[in-house]
């Protein structure tokens, strides 16, 4: 029979950052999403099966965090809305600024009589954690009396598009 | 940009104004690996297994939601039917079932089901157990919820559980009489079960699942309501049906991005998206406001059950497009107590209990959180189970029964059970005896599967 691979024994195939798995083998896909959610890659490899002498691989904690950079997201939509007032995209694109936050695209139209301005940012060189950037964006949005937003942009593609 | 200002607008009016959330993210986790030849070593496995699989559940569903601006109003868990895992005593099945809210209590969920049991062909000594302890287990423990299966289409309905849950169901709320009989809220009787439904009280993690699974229950009711309204009184029911299937869609994929995401940082395989549309107590997030504002004065009136199939039968359009994976329940939840605009609706005497009954056979998921007299005899709950599981034998469909036998409370008066459970009014029931035919027991054979009329 072929080698079933599961969350179970997947450990044992590990390598270092790899997993190297026999010719022919079934991986679930259970087994599958736990080598992703560590960060790990799945090879193929020329080999009959486990082999018995090796002790199974102890798992390093260290290791399987997941690599930080991976999840960091980068395109970020901001979205203020609230009354129309002077100086409101200047005080957003100064706080954006301050944290070396690129701005790619900036639109500005009205919802309800209400002033909307979504700007498309990538945060990639921000120099503070995206959830630092979303509270000093909320502040500012207080200060200005308007309801600024910031939220990755794959749920609007998700969302919108097939 | 690639996405237009008024998709953007779209999507952030949808999750500011019209209580877009995703209801819950609930984490399958297997126990079969737990069973041991003693109880304390048995949960002790159990504690290990559901902390640390769930250990980063909570914070994961919460660094999805800051990055998103999706609200994630629940993070549960749903385990093995507690049944499965060996034949104890009622007290033995009471201290899994702490062990279960300690766990829960421990990674910052607020319900944990599968304290649950299939009896639709039959009881072993284990589930007996099982059903026995049900009434103190759920007024003792906080945070677990207990499902019972009585009946399927392949097997027909099991008589003989029906008649004993209809006594369970009083006891449990006897036995938390203090708080208006919550347990029964934590108590659901299904017909046709799913093992994959994320939704409390009857979540658990089925026979035929995995290790460990991710599963999405969306909402939105508000999101659909708001569309239906903005159609206005003249757009036909065609048009209606489009425009609800489009909102499905995008609710559905809101569901399906947070599920990938949950599933890729547990490193847990992503289950189903459950395309429920799940109301709450909140104003302007209710069911019965979206099929008034079809058209109909009052929900419950002639016609709520014709809306009520096309609404449920479009959101199953749109979902099925929107992901590949879906589960569960699936279809419009019409819970009383837990929807302002049905409470209304029953308060208003506009929608009865057999009503209700009515429109359970067009959508989930059956009749729930409704309250009824305390002086209500257990025969005609099991009847009422009886004609819910008739329902969804005969339907192919799953349906189920959560109704709370309110203490001390007649037709008319008030429960208030706080929170997303809501208040509802105590329905007035027939009063006419049901006895001689549950007494009966036995099993109502499986229905034939041609002759399909």
């Amino acid at each position: 029979m072929q080698t079933i691979i599961t969350v179970d024994n997947i450990a044992r195939y590990r390598r270092g950052n790899t997993i190297c798995i026999p010719e022919r083998a079934i991986v679930t896909s259970d087994a599958r999403a736990w080598a992703r959610g560590k960060g790990l890659a799945l090879q193929v490899q020329k080999m009959d099966r486990p082999s018995r002498e090796q002790p199974p691989l102890t798992l390093a904690k260290e290791n399987l965090e997941t690599p930080e950079e991976e999840n960091t997201p980068v395109r970020v939509v901001v979205s203020v809305v609230g009354r129309d007032k002077v100086g409101i995209i200047a005080g957003v694109s100064q706080v954006l600024a301050q944290h070396n936050v690129n701005i790619l695209d900036i639109s500005q139209t009205t919802m309800q009589d209400l002033f909307a301005m979504i700007m498309l940012v990538d945060i990639a060189g921000c120099s503070e954690s995206f959830e630092t950037l979303k509270k000093k964006l909320e502040n500012r949005g207080d200060e200005l009396g308007v309801d600024i937003k910031a939220q990755r942009e794959e749920i609007f593609k998700y969302m919108h598009r097939i | 940009m690639t996405i237009s200002t008024r998709e953007i607008l779209e999507t952030i009016r949808m999750l500011q104004l019209e209580n877009l959330d995703v209801r819950t993210v609930t984490l399958g986790i297997s126990l079969w690996d737990c069973t041991a030849p003693d109880l304390e070593k048995l949960c002790s496995n159990i504690h290990r297994k559901i902390t640390s699989y769930a250990e980063r559940l909570v914070p994961v569903a919460e660094e999805i939601e800051a990055e998103f601006g999706i609200p994630i109003i629940n993070k549960r868990i749903s385990v093995t039917p507690v049944s499965l895992l060996g034949a104890y005593t009622a007290q033995g099945f009471t201290r899994i079932a702490h062990t279960l809210d300690e766990a829960a209590q421990e990674v910052g969920v607020n319900f944990i089901g599968g304290f649950s049991a299939l009896v639709h062909k039959g009881f072993t000594r284990g589930e007996i157990a099982l059903l026995e302890a049900i009434p103190e287990t759920l007024a003792q423990t906080e945070r677990v919820c207990s499902s019972v299966n009585v009946a399927t289409t392949q097997a027909g309905i099991n008589m003989d559980a029906v008649l004993a849950m209809g006594e369970i169901i009083k006891e449990t709320a006897r036995s938390t009489a203090d708080r208006d009989g919550i347990g029964c809220a934590k108590l659901v009787v299904f017909a046709n079960a799913p093992e994959d439904n994320p939704f409390m009280a009857g979540a658990y993690h089925g026979p035929g699942e995995s290790e460990a699974v991710v599963n999405v229950g969306v909402s939105g009711p508000g999101v659909v309501h708001g569309v239906v309204k903005k159609l206005g009184p003249d757009a036909d029911l065609g048009e209606l049906a489009e425009q609800i299937k489009k909102t499905s869609f995008k609710i559905t994929r809101m569901g399906e991005l947070v599920g990938r995401m949950a599933s890729q940082r547990l490193g847990v395989r992503f289950g189903i998206v459950d395309l429920s549309l799940a109301p709450t107590p909140a104003v302007g997030d209710s069911i019965a406001n979206i099929l008034e504002a079809m058209g109909l004065e009052r929900c419950g009136t002639h016609g709520t059950t014709a809306a009520l199939a096309l609404l449920n039968d479009a959101v199953k359009k749109g979902g099925a497009m929107a992901s590949s994976y879906v589960g569960g329940l699936s279809g419009a939840f019409i819970p009383v107590s837990e929807d302002a605009g049905m409470v209304e609706a029953v308060s208003s005497g506009a929608l009865t209990f057999d009503k209700l009954e009515a429109m359970t056979s067009v959508c989930s998921v059956g009749l729930d959180m409704i309250a009824v007299p305390s002086d209500t005899p257990s025969e005609t709950i099991a009847a009422i189970i009886a004609d819910e599981a008739a329902i969804g034998v005969i339907n192919k469909k799953t349906t189920a029964v959560r109704v709370i036998p309110a203490p001390g409370k007649k037709a008319g008066d008030w429960v208030e059970f706080g929170g997303l459970l809501g208040r509802a009014p105590v329905m007035a029931l027939n009063n006419f005896s049901s006895a001689g035919f549950v007494r009966r027991g036995g099993q109502i054979p499986a229905p034939i599967q041609s002759l399909g009329n």
